[in-house]
């Protein structure tokens, strides 16, 4: 499945909105079950911050691991996230070039 | 940039004076986090207007957004006085200004690390080593973030922290520090 992320807003940043847009997709959007692959598709965000990404990304990254992959990752903020989360956490993401 | 810029002089006035309260203007002060948030996303649209900034903005948004909200996320309920933050930016003298009237680095950092002993160590620590204020939560890679990506694109941070001082890109200059109460971050790019 593919999850849109600019629905979440094009701006991304803080912990308590990132923790509260985890808590809403795994309640509406993720699947409960399955071995579906997830896309996270950034196109249309303006700026993803890390702390957003850490309450989001990673707890999506440690349960879905290859399974989860992220796309249009062109943003400048996107990719500097998505690089500091990848050496904070000790791993990384699967990237759709 | 110049530090005398009046934006830049109400940050240092605001935490200089002894009472933070009845000082700044609606429009400069975000006494709660959506304030902040909305202002910064007002600010995202302004950058990514301007040429020169059509690569960094982005960027710019996320350190502006990483200082800012940590702000909030350690000083709820411990501020000195005043709740919330002063923010404001030129586009022309190329600066985003963030100040908060709370308890600075050393306080925050000091309850998981001992052993801190100045606001140089402090903020030594916060910039270059994933920890935070608030374990036993796993956080604390924002100032590291912004390390990380201010001296990769060139641009300058010069952060206060009570009677400490860095700048990102350049490191702890003690001479330079002012004793502010609280935490003033200008971000030069």
């Amino acid at each position: 499945m593919v999850i849109d992320m600019k629905k979440f807003g094009e701006v991304l940043t803080s912990r308590p909105a990132g923790r509260e847009a985890y808590l809403s997709a795994k309640a509406y959007i993720v699947p409960k079950n399955g071995n579906e692959t997830m896309i996270l598709d950034f196109e249309g965000v303006k700026v993803l911050a890390p702390s957003w990404g850490d309450e989001f990304l990673t707890p999506l990254l440690n349960e879905y691991g290859n399974r989860l992959v992220i796309k249009n990752t062109n943003n400048l903020s996107v990719q500097a996230t998505v690089e500091t989360l990848e050496q904070t956490n000790g791993k990384t993401f699967v990237i759709l070039q | 940039m110049d530090f005398k810029d009046i934006r830049i002089q109400k940050a240092f006035d605001w935490l200089e004076r002894d009472a933070g309260s009845d000082f700044l203007m609606p429009e400069e002060y975000c006494q709660t986090r959506d304030v902040f948030q909305a202002r910064l996303g007002s600010m995202i649209q302004v950058l990514e207007k301007e040429e020169l900034l059509k690569e960094t903005y982005a960027l710019l948004g996320a350190i502006a957004g990483e200082i800012g909200n940590n702000s909030f996320d350690h000083n709820m309920g411990s501020w000195r006085d005043v709740p919330g933050v002063y923010f404001s930016y030129d586009t022309k003298q190329r600066f985003i200004v963030l100040a908060d009237r709370g308890q600075g680095l050393l306080a925050t950092l000091k309850r998981v690390a001992p052993e801190l002993e100045t606001e140089n160590q402090a903020i030594e620590m916060a910039f270059t080593k994933v920890i935070s204020g608030r374990a036993p939560e796993r956080r604390g890679n924002g100032l590291k973030f912004v390390e990380g990506w201010v001296r990769k694109y060139g641009f300058k941070v010069y952060f206060y922290s009570n009677e400490g001082m860095y700048i990102v890109n350049q490191g702890l200059h003690a001479g330079e520090s002012r004793d502010v109460k609280g935490v003033l971050a200008i971000i030069n790019f």
